[in-house]
């Protein structure tokens, strides 16, 4: 395990919270590009969880959950909320939505990670990034 | 989070240095609408020592945008950083935004 944490979270606290995971993660000698990608899908599943999920409630706790098997970096985000219908979410990319303030989260988190899967009704989500940590020593 | 204004005429600059993301986006909302405030009808955001955006920092952007075009103003954006730039296609925002290279391309497409 890299990184386990349930915490109360306030949207205030996502950036030192994500600070915390993504020091463990850039140990781990990962290029920029995969480090941005995690950062970027980390800190949008973080704010999604504190904002939509648990209503920014403060006493509501987030817990997240990191871990590398097999050179892919898994990571878990889930919140206390009732979650949401992630096959529901409007295609930021439509020409329609393109001037919508909001909506781009989930859909960046999609394009930033190799694998994405929601569970607990959307409450959760576990999100896998390929590290290629072996081929970066190797070059 | 550092923005410098740079005022030309009817043009304005802003020259970004840090991260464009929740913890910013206030800070960055603020100085935006005070520009559509006064008679600036063109603006441009320079990226050059921006790292990091996030889709609360492309939000503010579109305001910004949209604020401009009530006024019959326009922006421009440009030195995006490469990963920054793949968001912005990933997000198909080009097709919203005018990105240019660098800032002299940027007041020349005006």
């Amino acid at each position: 395990m890299l990184f386990k944490k349930r915490s109360k979270l306030l949207l205030v606290g996502v950036g030192k919270f994500s600070s915390s995971i993504l020091e463990k993660i850039k140990s781990l000698n990962v290029d920029d590009k995969v480090l941005f990608d995690v950062r970027l899908s980390l800190e949008e599943a973080l704010i999604n969880a504190v904002q939509h999920g648990n209503k920014a409630d403060k006493k509501k706790k987030v817990l997240v959950e990191a871990y590398i098997d097999n050179d892919c970096l898994y990571v878990k985000v889930e919140d206390e909320g009732k979650g949401f219908n992630s096959e529901n979410t409007t295609s930021s990319i439509e020409d329609r939505n393109i001037e919508k303030l909001s909506g781009r989260g989930v859909f960046l988190i999609k394009q930033c990670m190799d694998k994405v899967k929601f569970s607990k009704g959307g409450s959760r989500i576990v999100m896998v990034k390929y590290l290629n940590t072996h081929r970066k020593q190797e070059e | 989070m550092k923005i410098t204004e740079d005022r030309k005429g009817e043009m304005l600059i802003y020259r970004l240095k840090g991260d464009v993301n929740l913890s910013n986006s206030p800070v960055l909302r603020k100085a935006f609408e005070s520009c559509t405030q006064g008679d600036v009808k063109k603006v441009i955001v320079d990226f050059k020592e921006v790292p990091y955006i996030d889709s609360s920092g492309l939000a503010t952007l579109i305001e910004l945008l949209q604020r401009l075009k009530k006024i019959g103003g326009n922006l421009r954006i440009c030195n995006l950083d490469e990963k920054v730039k793949g968001i912005f296609e990933v997000t198909r925002l080009f097709k919203l935004f005018k990105i240019c290279d660098n800032e002299d391309m940027a007041v020349e497409d005006f």
